[in-house]
């Protein structure tokens, strides 16, 4: 059905630059809508590990073995608020620059663009670091992995949200080498904001992750 | 189908910059508001600076709804974006919550005792 219509006028002239075009009946390419379904699918994901995390946090009280020990004090005591925060700041920026490095490329600036890309990923790259940073400091003081439910639900959780990032920014520098090669232009900007929607997501999730995990007692 | 409901792979349906107008500002704007609500969230966890007693929680609850809008429909374009798109992802969240809801009250999450088995 979709290949027996035709293109709106203003847009076809495009469609001839592209060997590719072809129409879709949505009024979206097939690729922005397969990342949002994708993105739908992922709340699935992240929603199941934030209900373990809740489930095992409240059972870390009567978790047999472990009442009034000293590793049952090890839990939320250890979070240091400020740095978590500041790491927040520094993804929910990096959410700014992605955003900004997109516009630039539809207007062609491809300079921006690649400079945005690359404070994106940087941003990113310094989220990552706080996370390894706090994952060191909590086994150093005796939460590992498997010390308790609660350890266990909270680096999982938390382990998956900085897998996402780390995949973020391996695709934001792909970005960055297409356009160093000249495949990316405004042309194509739509590449560039299905990979900004993945960024923005991973950023949603943190949002979430912040408040449920760090901030309520 | 409407002409205006078709478009191209790799393209959006309005190509022209006319169609991509410069929100540069705007995004700035919500950048910044983006983080004064962090801020406010931060300092509801120190008590002794600012204690929001029981509104705390609710607090908490609508700066991150906020963030979260925020971000999705001026970050992730949803406010100008196809329909479509919006409802796919509500979908997604609407679902995740019900499950989980659901999960969370099957395990008891919401009783003031812990009553999961041992």
């Amino acid at each position: 059905m979709a290949e027996t219509m035709t293109a709106p006028a203003g847009t076809g002239h495009h469609a001839e630059h592209d060997d590719h075009a072809h129409v879709t009946n949505t009024g979206i390419s097939n690729e922005k809508l397969g990342m949002w379904l994708f993105l739908g699918s992922e709340c699935l994901l992240f929603g199941g590990l934030i209900s373990t995390f809740l489930l095992y946090k409240k059972k870390l009280n009567t978790f047999p073995g472990f009442e009034n020990t000293t590793v049952n004090k090890l839990g939320a005591n250890l979070f240091d608020i400020p740095f978590t925060s500041v790491s927040s700041f520094v993804l929910l920026m990096s959410s700014l620059t992605m955003v900004l490095s997109v516009s630039a490329l539809q207007r062609d600036d491809l300079r921006r663009t690649r400079l945005w890309l690359l404070a994106t990923a940087l941003l990113g790259s310094t989220f990552l670091a706080g996370q390894v940073y706090e994952f060191t400091a909590f086994v150093k003081e005796g939460l590992g992995f498997t010390t308790n439910i609660f350890s266990s639900a909270f680096f999982t959780l938390t382990g998956f949200h900085g897998a996402h990032v780390l995949i973020g920014i391996i695709i934001l520098m792909t970005m960055y080498a297409l356009s160093m090669r000249g495949r990316l232009s405004s042309r194509n900007a739509e590449a560039l904001e299905i990979a900004g929607l993945y960024w923005h997501f991973v950023d949603v999730v943190w949002v979430v992750i912040f408040v449920v995990v760090y901030l309520i007692k | 189908m409407s002409a205006e409901a078709t478009t191209t792979i790799g393209h959006d349906a309005d190509h022209s910059h006319e169609a991509h107008p410069n929100r540069d500002m705007v995004y700035v704007k919500v950048a910044a508001i983006l983080a004064v609500i962090t801020g406010i969230e931060t300092f509801t966890y120190f008590e002794s600076v600012v204690d929001f007693g029981r509104l705390t929680m609710p607090l908490l609850i609508v700066c991150m709804g906020a963030k979260f809008y925020l971000i999705a429909a001026y970050f992730m374009h949803l406010k100008w974006d196809k329909p479509i798109l919006r409802r796919t992802f509500m979908v997604g969240i609407v679902l995740a919550l019900a499950v989980y809801i659901i999960t969370l009250t099957a395990f008891r999450f919401w009783d003031a005792v812990d009553v999961m088995p041992k």
